[in-house]
C-alpha cells in the first residue's frame, strides 16, 4: 500500500471511530460506520471486489442478528419476558434479596440462549417496571440486568454476537468452547452476583408486598400461541446446543427459529408485522457492514498484522501470560472504542499469527472473547472522551448516571477479567 | 415554623419514624416532598446502547417513568397517612426532574426554613454512587436536618 494510502487509512478509521463514538449532528453510529466502509473503496484501502467478499463472507453474522431479533421481538409480544419476569417475582416469596437472585437467574438464562441483546434490552425495562410496581428501590435491579447481560454471555457461543465474529474465524468444537469458556463464565456470574449482593446488601434487605405481585398467567395475551412459543424457544435452545456442538452455522437456527414464531404468530394474528419491522434494530446491519469493510482496510494496510505482533510480544510464549494479556488488552480496547469493531480487529490481528503455539493461540482466542464480553461493562458508553465530557457534565451540576455504572464497573470487572483469564489459561495449557 | 420534608427512597416509615423522633410535627407547618427521578429511565436507556445503533424500545420506556410516576403517588399517599395518624397535617409534593435541583427550588417555593433529608443509599453514598444529600447540603437555603 503506497504511503499516502496508508495515512488516508489511519485517518478513515480514526475518524469513523470518532464519528460512532461522539454521533455528532446527522451521524448515527451506522451512518458513521457505512461512511467509514464507502471512505475505505473510495480512497483504495480496499477494493470493491473485496468489500463484496468480506460482506458476503459475514452471511453467518448478519443473518444470525436478524433471527434473534426476531425471536426476541416475536417472545415479548407473546409476553414472554413478563411471564419470566413475574415467575421470578413470584418465587422469591417477599424476599427482595430473592427478587435480586432471581433476576439474576432469569438474566443467565436468557443472556446465555437468546443473547446479552434480549436481557438488556427487553428484560430491563421488564424487571425495571415490575420492581418499582412492587414499591422496591430499581436501580440496583437496573445494574443487575444490564451487568448480567454481558457477564452470562460467555456461556455459549450464541450468548453474545461478537463470539460468533470470533468463532465465524477460529472454528473451535462446543467441547473445546466450554473446557476453556464454562468456568470463567461461572466465576464471572459468581463474582457479578456475590459483589451487587454485597454493594446493594441495604437497599434489597427488606420486603416484597406479596398481595401486589403479578400473575404470571397476566403476561399472556394469548394462550395457545404462547405455549407455541415457549415450545419453539426451548427447541432453539437446544438446537442452539446441538449445532455448536456438530458445527452448522448457528444462523440457521437463529433464522428458523425467527421463521417458525413468525409463521405461528400470523397462523394465530397475534402479529403486526408492521409493528415487528419497527422493532429489529435494522440500523444494527450498516453499522457492522461498515465496521467490517473498515476494518478491512486496516488489515489491508498490515496494521492488525502489527497489533497482533504486539499483543504475541505481550503474551510472551505462557498460555497463562497471553489469556492475561489478551483479556485485559480487548478488555481495555473495547472500552476505547466499542466491543464489534474491537473483536474485527483482533480476529485479523489473531489471524495474522503464524509463530504462537496452539496453546497460546488458544489462550488469546479464547481470553479475546472473554475481554470483549465482560468488557463493556465498565462504562455504558465505552469511551474516554465521552466519560471525559461526563465529567465536565456532572461538574456543572448535572447528574449523570452512566457515570455511576462506570464506577460499578470499574470495581467489579478487572476482578471478573482476571479469574476468567487465569481459568482460560490453565485450560489453553491443559490444551 | 416550615419544614420540607424530602423523602429518598421507598422505606418511608423508617423516615418517618427517625424524623419523629426529633421534631414534633404538630407544632410546625410541614410538606412532604418526593422527587421521581428524571434521569433513570435516559440512563438504562443510554446504559444499553454502548456505541451500538440500538437502544431501549419507546413503549417500554413509557411504561418504566409511569411506574416511577405510579410509585411516587404511592410514597406520598403513605407518608401523608402516617402523618394523619401522628395527628399532623402535611401537604404533599410530588414532582418529577433532577432530585437537587428540584429539592433546591421546592424549598424556596415552599419558604423552608428547615429541610429534612431521607438518605436513599446509606452504604453507597459518597463512595460509589453520587449523593444527593451532599449537593442538597452544600447549596441549601435554611437549615438541614440529614437522616442517617
Amino acid at each position: 500500500m503506497p504511503t499516502f494510502t496508508l495515512i488516508l487509512t489511519i485517518f478513515v478509521f480514526g475518524a469513523t471511530l470518532a464519528l460512532i463514538l461522539l454521533r455528532p449532528g446527522p451521524f448515527d453510529e451506522a451512518r458513521a460506520a457505512l461512511l467509514g466502509g464507502l471512505l475505505m473503496i473510495a480512497i483504495g484501502a480496499v477494493p470493491p471486489g473485496q468489500a463484496a467478499s468480506v460482506l458476503v463472507g459475514s452471511w453467518n453474522v448478519f443473518l444470525f442478528f436478524l433471527g434473534l431479533m426476531t425471536i426476541s421481538a416475536i417472545a415479548e409480544a407473546a409476553g414472554f419476558f413478563d411471564w419470566i419476569a413475574a415467575h421470578a417475582a413470584r418465587a422469591s416469596g417477599g424476599s427482595t434479596r430473592r427478587l435480586f437472585l432471581n433476576v439474576f437467574a432469569i438474566g443467565v438464562l436468557i443472556s446465555t440462549f437468546l443473547s446479552n441483546d434480549a436481557t438488556a434490552l427487553v428484560l430491563t425495562p421488564i424487571v425495571f417496571t415490575l420492581v418499582t410496581k412492587l414499591g422496591v428501590e430499581p436501580l440496583p435491579f437496573m445494574f443487575a440486568c444490564t451487568f448480567i447481560a454481558d457477564t452470562a454471555s460467555l456461556t455459549l457461543p450464541v450468548s453474545n454476537p461478537v463470539n460468533i465474529l470470533m468463532l465465524d474465524v477460529f472454528p473451535q468444537t462446543l467441547g473445546a468452547y466450554l473446557r476453556h469458556l464454562f468456568v470463567p463464565s461461572l466465576l464471572a456470574i459468581a463474582i457479578n452476583v456475590g459483589f451487587f449482593v454485597w454493594l446493594f446488601r441495604r437497599e434489597i434487605g427488606g420486603r416484597v408486598a406479596h398481595e401486589a405481585m403479578p400473575a404470571p398467567e397476566e403476561a399472556i395475551a394469548h394462550r395457545a400461541f404462547f405455549r407455541y412459543v415457549l415450545a419453539v424457544l426451548a427447541l432453539v435452545a437446544v438446537a442452539y446446543v446441538a449445532a455448536s456442538a456438530r458445527g452448522w452455522p448457528l444462523s440457521f437456527v437463529a433464522l428458523a427459529g425467527g421463521a417458525a414464531l413468525l409463521a405461528g404468530g400470523l397462523a394465530w394474528g397475534r402479529i403486526d408485522l408492521r409493528r415487528l419491522g419497527r422493532e429489529i434494530s435494522w440500523s444494527l446491519f450498516p453499522f457492522v457492514a461498515g465496521v467490517l469493510v473498515v476494518v478491512q482496510g486496516v488489515e489491508n494496510a498490515g496494521l492488525t498484522a502489527r497489533l497482533g505482533q504486539l499483543f504475541l510480544s505481550l503474551a510472551g510464549q505462557h498460555p497463562l501470560q497471553a489469556a492475561l494479556a489478551g483479556a485485559f488488552g480487548s478488555a481495555l480496547t473495547c472500552n476505547l472504542v466499542n466491543n464489534v469493531p474491537t473483536m474485527m480487529l483482533l480476529r485479523s490481528a489473531l489471524r495474522s499469527l503464524t509463530t504462537a503455539t496452539p496453546a497460546v493461540e488458544r489462550a488469546l482466542v479464547y481470553s479475546t472473547i472473554l475481554g470483549c464480553d465482560l468488557g463493556p461493562n465498565v462504562t455504558t458508553i465505552g469511551s474516554l472522551a465521552t466519560i471525559l465530557w461526563l465529567l465536565i457534565l456532572q461538574r456543572k451540576g448535572l447528574k449523570v448516571r452512566p457515570l455511576d455504572y462506570f464506577k460499578i464497573g470499574i470495581v467489579v470487572t478487572p476482578l471478573m477479567l482476571l479469574a476468567g483469564a487465569i481459568a482460560i489459561g490453565v485450560a489453553a495449557s491443559l490444551g | 415554623m416550615r419544614i420540607l420534608f424530602c423523602l429518598a427512597g421507598q422505606r418511608v416509615e423508617e423516615q418517618w419514624a427517625k424524623a419523629a423522633r426529633l421534631v414534633d410535627f404538630r407544632a410546625h407547618e410541614v410538606a412532604i416532598l418526593h422527587v421521581v427521578d428524571e434521569s433513570l429511565v435516559p440512563a438504562a436507556d443510554a446504559a444499553q446502547r454502548r456505541g451500538l445503533p440500538r437502544g431501549l424500545r419507546p413503549e417500554r420506556e413509557a411504561e418504566m417513568q409511569r411506574a416511577l410516576e405510579q410509585a411516587g403517588q404511592e410514597v406520598i399517599a403513605r407518608a401523608l397517612a402516617m402523618a394523619r395518624e401522628a395527628g399532623v397535617e402535611a401537604q404533599g409534593i410530588l414532582r418529577s426532574g433532577h432530585p437537587p435541583a428540584v429539592i433546591l427550588e421546592t424549598a424556596r417555593q415552599f419558604g423552608a426554613e428547615v429541610l429534612i433529608l431521607g438518605r436513599q443509599h446509606p452504604g453507597l453514598e459518597g463512595r460509589i454512587l453520587g449523593g444527593v444529600s451532599r449537593f442538597v447540603v452544600d447549596q441549601a437555603p435554611c437549615t438541614v436536618l440529614l437522616l442517617r
